[in-house]
């Protein structure tokens, strides 16, 4: 059944390259108007996905639909509403950046000649390129051609954008033109874009999924990512004193499921694994300092830095094989 | 803003979508760039230059006037060298216009817009027929034309059957032109590419003599006749048998260069 809050929803998407099977039975959803990260190691899956979104590869098994319409069966309609960057864009050297930019438009608009002209130069403003519009993109930079990418991807102003390690090939500086631009457009598109650098995941991503040898093995809003997996929450507290009587009574509380305890300096850091964020939230920090003992110098939830979070599920996932 | 004409989008589905919009493009490649004047005088060099050469190649003519046998083999040789360094050129020519798109990436970024996979077979194929028609066909023959009259007079060489002669040049280059672009889209480097095509050329000089009828059917023989239906305006056999032949050809390389380009994952 098509949900015409998704962008992008497929079901056990599978691809088999001569008995490799480089994506394994993925179900992805991916709500409109928002900023997908898709993240992976190298050889994950990624660009094979997104390849058969795009109707550039078949799929061996399931399906997908992107804007309810079967990337199979429409694929023409679905290319008129997308945008693509790819990984390592190539373009026509002879070509300058404008002439690349009004040759893309013609596949999406026939006129006329005039506002076709208006929507490029709106574009390369968009991208930084409008200096550089009629130089041969022969002599460009890769950020230069990354823009000009970012640009011809936008330049039927999509519903959806899809970019294929859009900021891989860059500097820090490129980097960041690149993230500014795709915030920029968030407003009126849904981003899905595929990732390795986590750093970037983190600044500028609604939802996170995460593939590894061609499975999906996370898929969730970035703060709940950060927050913790699969329902267990931490929460950190610093504390000075003694607090063996505390400690009792945290362990003994019914949602409390662990609780790791590192000193140093005379500080204590305890590591409280709970099932029940919310009651924790409010119970624990009072169940602690029911102890006069003990003060509590620093008290709260345990954010995760994705890097962290990513190398946790990818271990689970290679220990679950 | 106010006052400013909405953009109107491009209306072709199906197997036509994005094409017009390629023929430009590809037309682009030969004539917004030096690529067609570097063809012109390769092609007037190559075709009507060999034809001064048979032309002025045993001194002026005492008379002012030559024979019938120098006529002939300036028709002779406009016909071989069309047929021969002509298929050689649109081979050269044509080599990369799928190969190169296909291991560049440029046809993987084409085909995530809205371009339908014919179409982007269709344009190669027709932007290049008519171009490499036009350097390596129409140009060479106009020059023909004003050296054969100069020498030997109007009515030389006679209209109908000189135009039914290039009728079947035109052909046999369109078979080239079909069977390079076919195999563009089967191999993935320009030398196969040239390699199968130039060798397919050249084993019209071998296969007729193992076995000779397989000029009635192949594109071989048609530049060996065209020469007769100019200057006898009779034939061995019907003309139509070899012209119906390669049109088949041309016709299957084109259905199978669509197939193959329909099914090719990137």
């Amino acid at each position: 059944m098509t949900n015409p809050d998704l962008a992008i929803r497929t079901s056990g998407l599978t691809k088999t390259y001569k008995g490799v099977e480089a994506v394994r039975g993925i179900d992805l959803e991916v709500p409109r108007n928002t900023i997908f990260g898709f993240l992976g190691p190298n050889g994950a899956g990624k660009t094979t996905t997104i390849k058969l979104l795009l109707g550039l590869a078949k799929p061996t098994a399931g399906g997908a639909e992107v804007f309810g319409q079967d990337i199979g069966r429409d694929t023409l309609e679905i290319r008129r509403r997308v945008g693509y960057l790819a990984q390592d864009p190539r373009y026509y050297d002879h070509m300058t950046a404008r002439e690349t930019l009004r040759f893309t438009a013609r596949f999406f608009y026939q006129g006329p000649g005039e506002g076709i002209e208006r929507r490029i130069g709106e574009t390369l403003e968009l991208v930084g390129l409008a200096d550089k519009a009629d130089r041969p993109i022969k002599g460009f930079s890769g950020g230069e051609r990354q823009r000009l990418g970012i640009a011809q991807a936008q330049i039927n102003q999509p519903d959806l954008l899809i970019l294929d390690e859009p900021a891989a090939s860059l500097d820090p500086m490129g980097r960041r033109d690149v993230l500014a631009v795709m915030a920029n457009l968030r407003e009126h598109t849904t981003i899905f874009y595929s990732t390795h650098i986590l750093e970037d995941v983190q600044r500028v991503s609604d939802i996170v999924a995460i593939m590894h040898l061609g499975r999906l093995i996370a898929q969730a809003p970035i703060g709940e990512l950060l927050a913790g997996q699969s329902g267990e929450v931490v929460f950190v507290v610093t504390l000075k004193g003694e607090g063996a009587e505390a400690q009792a009574r945290v362990s003994g509380l019914p949602w409390v499921t662990g609780l790791e305890e590192q000193r140093q300096n005379g500080t204590a850091q305890w590591h409280v694994r709970v099932s029940d964020a919310e009651a924790a939230e409010h119970e624990l920090l009072r169940a602690i300092l029911a102890s006069e003992r003990v003060t509590v110098t620093a008290f709260g939830r345990q954010r995760f830095d994705l890097e962290e979070v990513f190398m946790r599920i990818v271990e689970e996932a290679d220990n679950a094989r | 803003m106010p006052g400013e004409q909405a953009l109107v989008p491009v209306r072709a589905l199906g197997w036509t979508a994005g094409l017009r919009n390629m023929l430009d493009k590809e037309y682009g490649t030969w004539f917004r760039t030096r690529r067609w004047l570097l063809h012109l005088l390769l092609w007037i060099g190559v075709i009507n230059g060999f034809l001064m050469l048979v032309y002025f190649g045993d001194g002026p003519s005492k008379s002012g006037h030559h024979s019938w046998q120098k006529y002939s083999e300036l028709i002779e040789v406009f016909f071989r060298v069309g047929g021969m360094f002509g298929g050689i050129g649109v081979i050269t020519a044509l080599q990369g216009a799928v190969v190169r798109e296909r291991t560049m990436g440029t046809a993987a970024w084409l085909l995530t817009k809205p371009l339908a996979r014919s179409a982007f077979v269709v344009s190669k194929l027709v932007a290049n027929a008519v171009t490499v028609l036009f350097f390596i066909v129409v140009i060479p023959t106009v020059g023909l034309l004003i050296q054969a009259r100069l020498a030997f007079g109007p009515g030389y060489p006679p209209a109908l059957p000189f135009l039914a002669a290039m009728g079947v040049l035109v052909v046999h280059q369109l078979f080239y032109v079909a069977f390079t672009v076919m195999l563009g889209t089967l191999v993935s480097a320009r030398g196969a590419v040239s390699g199968t095509a130039i060798g397919f050329l050249i084993a019209g000089g071998i296969v007729p003599n193992i076995w000779p009828p397989v000029l009635t059917f192949m594109p071989w023989g048609l530049t060996q006749f065209a020469p007769g239906m100019v200057l006898h305006g009779k034939m061995p056999f019907p003309v139509w048998m070899p012209v119906a032949g390669t049109l088949v050809l041309t016709v299957i390389c084109v259905a199978v260069a669509v197939w193959r380009f329909e099914r090719e994952e990137f």
